[in-house]
């Protein structure tokens, strides 16, 4: 039985037993009595040290009384890794909710749970829509706080947290950070109290790795069986063979992965006993049937045991390949460093081949201390492991010293507030305008002065992007002044809501004035991928002249005048690409292109193309509430360009994807078999339509009877499962 | 929605604690928040959960109450907040509750009153109850269910509810590990009805959620059938409530 610090709620102990804690990590037994205070607190502590306990304590403390919860976690994959968890305090009798979804949608049901976890954006955007609620909350916990540090997003999260504390009843805040070398600053800046601590439940041992020689941070050696004369290789085949475990290699880019885990397959193929053979083939089986390069390579690697983890993988691709990773069937697994951001997937031994990456002021830029600690934290199974080893991977016995150096002896760098940028800037000030956070220039300079970067810096630097900001603003009609005090416009305060960079409403707003002769898919798609909120695709040097002949007898298309500038010029171009990319997708240029074929176009995997389209359609919906607003009358045509990006098809599949399980793929299907249309669909016999190929009868079933009008619900994947839990209603 | 403007609706009553903690503790499992439609016959309670897996049908006749002066009316209550305050009072104490010039619910147990706002139910919307039956109906004590409910906890996410000739087994499996529990007829249950074999899988998280409502000792009626909705009747306070629960099945598809 664990002895509950003075101050916490009696029931956390029942939590406790639910989650099988039977002892208390010593930073958790830290961090105990100060979330029994009330206070701040910032937690640095290593990955997998049970960091997550002391943050689902924290707000178990609250909403025990009655309070509420936020937890903000930086990505969708972590939220869901949390609510799982989460939920099973669901048999306590309290409510736990996902919130994700529309950033400007209110979630009608929200305020009825007592914890609800979102991303660090649509917490923020929360905080422009519900201002009312957030104020209710009796903690928040914010974690990877570290990520303040990152140019993107890190100006979001503290922004959120400066709100927080800005409150007149501010609730407790709990940081949870990985390691950084300034914890004390942050700590500082929030008023809170630091727990910071490099205990580990498994002991982790780091190291260098070079030629065949391991060498600890003692300068103790140990030599790894040459075999292949690879180093990884080698040190594979030792994991696999001698200790029965798995190695997890981190290298930096997608193809690197790919080419690295087909060659490793080749090898560690023999190793692989009868029965893991069959759960890989059974892994390989759930994959499905594609056949683009990265399928195919993906089925190879799987064969001899081995698989790579990217972006460019499929959720559900993911989903398969982490599965078979914890279930041991895959022993040695290459993955780009985003995964160790993300989830949580162990490995006894993990190795950082790639300790450089691109960067476009330095090729050979080397990757932050943080991020390659956290790469190495990775390694060592809770529970399984008594010990995990971290290697960096070094070239000659002049690069192990210069790594021992910098990664294994070197401290981890401190994170610096990124809100000084002018997108950051821009953002941030609108939505504090907007929400009447802030309502004069007073009230933003206190506000500025309370951020992070005030605490960092001083804010007279600041002074010159302020006022350009405001004048920006200001100029383009989304704010409004009055002496000393500043008003948000209605299209400012609709910005500000829809969740975008200004800018980018800026160019929206201006091509919804400048109307085509003629608008097509392509108007509406360049003008979106003109924005910095969908990620223009990268322009190659013999893509000119395509790009020039594709405009040739478009321009009367264009919503937006070509620029004259050559940088510019590069810039729109990159947008013309972007759009000949959705272009195919929703099948433009006479059939929606299949998955390989968009990897063959433009070298994507069903993940990158499912990101891309998911920002296409938030900025789609922006230029949509845009146009009505200033009422331009092309509302309806891009709902439905919208529709069309949203499932990859051509307009006359609309109808058909609105049916639960109808991809595109089986939408297509479909309607080559003569079902064009509802009604057709009505008319035909389950038998006569289980006839069509891959819908089998039960989905055959589940159509027919989905007659109802509300069935154009977002899907995560492009052909959802069913889920297995029905509803009263369809008795 | 009640009535505006002219005056407000009468809507007085005084209650013993438990009843109202009986109904308000049925209720949660589904909703935090609530219509309740009121006559002169008593009160009558339809609600779904927001995804409609799982309803609540809940009949109160005035008889259960102390005193009961009531003109037809809706009214929206947070019920969740209701049971929190009730806790405090005692079994056999008195609750009274009324309806004030504003719209307004007052409650006063003992020396305590509470002033709050009515919920707007004009967005609650009446559950449509299906018509169902069942080949399979049983009567038992609910202390036989929890048992298996405890133990699948850790186990998996579903239970399947397996009703032959002579037993009714309930299951919940994955992976290797399992959860077998059997209910003879005659000595763990009895029957009712028993037109054919029914086999249905529901949602163990929804399954426990009903069965906090229904509590640990309670004589329940449960009708099965095959991949269809689980149904539990139930009376309270002496037969004057009626309960009746809905669980919407989980289908494999094939």
């Amino acid at each position: 039985m664990i002895e509950l610090p003075k101050g916490l709620h009696k029931r956390i102990s029942e939590a406790l037993k639910i989650w099988d804690i039977e002892d208390l990590y010593p930073p958790q037994k830290e961090a105990f009595p100060i979330i029994a205070s009330g206070k701040n607190m910032v937690v640095c502590v290593p990955t997998a040290s049970g960091k997550s306990l002391i943050a689902y304590v924290a707000m178990l403390n609250k909403v025990l009384r009655g309070g509420k919860a936020l937890y903000i976690v930086p990505l969708r994959a972590l939220a869901s890794e949390k609510y799982s968890e989460l939920k099973a305090l669901r048999r306590m009798g309290l409510r736990i909710a996902l919130s994700y979804g529309d950033y400007d949608s209110e979630d009608a049901n929200l305020e009825r749970n007592d914890i609800v976890i979102a991303t660090s954006e649509k917490a923020d955007s929360l905080l422009r829509n519900r201002a009312g609620w957030l104020s209710r909350l009796g903690v928040i916990v914010a974690d990877e706080v570290h990520l303040m540090n990152d140019a993107g997003r890190g100006p979001t999260l503290e922004v959120i947290l400066t709100r927080f504390k800005q409150l007149e009843h501010p609730p407790q805040i709990v940081c949870l950070s990985a390691t950084v070398g300034n914890a004390d600053e942050v700590s500082a800046w929030l008023d809170a109290k630091l727990v910071d601590s490099d205990f580990r439940p498994v002991k982790l041992v780091e190291g260098v790795l070079e030629g065949n020689i391991v060498t600890d941070p003692n300068l103790t050696t140990r030599n790894i069986p040459i075999v292949t004369g690879d180093p990884i290789m080698d040190l594979i085949l030792e994991t696999v063979e001698k200790d029965n475990a798995q190695v997890l290699t981190f290298v930096n880019t997608r193809k690197g992965c790919e080419t690295a885990a087909a060659k490793a397959a080749l090898t560690v193929h023999r190793l692989i006993d009868k029965k893991d053979r069959e759960r890989l083939k059974d892994v390989i089986m759930k994959l499905g049937s594609g056949e683009s390069r990265m399928l195919k390579r993906l089925r190879s690697a799987l064969e001899g045991g081995c698989a790579f983890h990217h972006a460019g993988l499929s959720n559900e691709q993911r989903g398969l390949v982490e599965e078979a990773f914890r279930s041991k069937a895959i022993r040695a697994l290459y993955a780009t460093p985003t995964l160790a951001a993300g989830i949580n997937l162990p490995a006894r031994r993990v190795v950082v081949r790639d300790w450089t990456r691109y960067e476009t002021y330095n090729p050979r830029s080397p990757i932050p201390v943080l991020e390659v600690k956290q790469m190495l934290g990775r390694a060592g199974r809770p529970r399984y492991d008594k010990e995990g080893e971290g290697l960096v991977l070094a070239r000659d016995p002049d690069e192990a010293r210069e790594l021992l150096e910098r990664y294994i002896w070197g401290k981890n760098e401190s994170i610096f507030s990124k809100l000084g940028s002018m997108p950051a800037l821009r953002t941030h000030l609108l939505s504090s305008f907007s929400t009447g956070h802030v309502m004069d220039r007073k009230g933003m300079w206190e506000f500025i002065s309370s951020t992070f970067y005030a605490h960092q810096n001083d804010t007279w630097k600041l002074e010159g992007d302020v006022e350009e900001t405001l004048l920006f603003l200001e100029e383009e009609g989304f704010i409004y002044t009055e002496g000393e005090k500043i008003f948000a416009t209605d299209m400012g305060k609709r910005v500000a809501r829809l969740y975008i960079d200004p800018l980018s409403a800026v160019v929206l707003k201006n091509a919804l004035m400048m109307p085509p002769d003629e608008i097509t898919a392509f108007s509406v798609l360049q003008v979106i991928s003109s924005t910095t909120d969908v990620p223009s695709l990268y322009l190659k040097a013999k893509d000119h002249d395509t790009l020039s002949k594709f405009l040739e007898g478009r321009h009367d298309q264009l919503m937006m005048d070509v620029p004259e500038d050559q940088v510019d010029m590069e810039w729109f171009l990159s947008s013309v690409k972007t759009a000949m990319f959705f272009m195919e997708w929703i099948g433009e240029n006479g059939s929606e292109a299949s998955e390989e074929r968009m990897e063959e176009l433009f070298n994507m995997g069903p993940g990158d193309i499912r990101s891309r389209v998911e920002k296409a359609l938030w900025m789609l919906y922006a230029m949509r509430e845009l146009s009505r607003l200033l009422n331009t009358g092309f509302s309806s045509y891009i709902d439905m360009i919208s529709l069309r990006v949203e499932h990859g098809i051509r307009e006359e599949l609309i109808p058909l994807v609105k049916l639960k399980g109808i991809g595109r793929i089986r939408a297509r299907k479909l309607f080559q078999a003569g079902y064009r249309s509802l009604d057709s669909i009505n008319r035909a016999t389950i038998d006569e339509i289980a006839k069509v190929g891959g819908i089998g009868r039960t989905l055959a079933a589940s159509i027919k009877s989905a007659a109802g009008p509300d069935m154009s619900m977002m899907e995560e994947d492009p052909e959802p499962e069913i889920d297995p839990q029905s509803s009263l209603a369809d008795f | 929605m009640f009535p505006k403007g002219t005056g407000h609706t009468m809507f007085e009553i005084t209650v013993k604690s438990e009843v109202l903690r009986n109904v308000f503790s049925i209720l949660t499992p589904i909703t935090g928040e609530i219509k309740l439609v009121a006559d002169k016959d008593g009160w009558r309670v339809r609600a779904v959960d927001p995804a409609h897996v799982a309803m609540v049908d809940l009949e109160l006749s005035y008889g259960a109450f102390e005193d009961y002066n009531v003109e037809p009316l809706e009214l929206g209550l947070n019920v969740e907040r209701l049971l929190d305050h009730l806790k405090s009072a005692k079994a056999d104490e008195e609750i009274m509750m009324k309806l004030d010039q504003d719209n307004r619910m007052i409650v006063s147990m003992s020396n305590l009153t509470l002033k709050f706002p009515l919920v707007d139910s004009s967005g609650f919307s009446d559950p449509k109850v299906p018509n169902l039956s069942l080949p399979v109906s049983l009567k038992l004590n609910s202390a036989e269910l929890q048992k298996g409910l405890k133990a699948s906890q850790s186990i998996s996410d579903y239970l399947t509810f397996n009703c032959t000739e002579d037993k009714l087994v309930i299951t919940s499996t994955e992976d290797l590990s399992s959860m077998t529990l059997e209910l003879k007829k005659g000595s763990e249950y009895i029957e009712e009805k028993f037109e054919g074999t029914a086999k249905s899988s529901f949602s163990l998280d929804y399954f426990s959620q009903l069965m906090k409502g229904v509590g640990t000792n309670r004589d329940i009626m449960l009708h099965i059938g095959n991949s269809y909705p689980l149904k539990i009747e139930f009376e309270f306070s002496d037969g004057l409530g009626k309960v009746r629960y809905l669980l919407a099945p989980r289908i494999e598809s094939a």
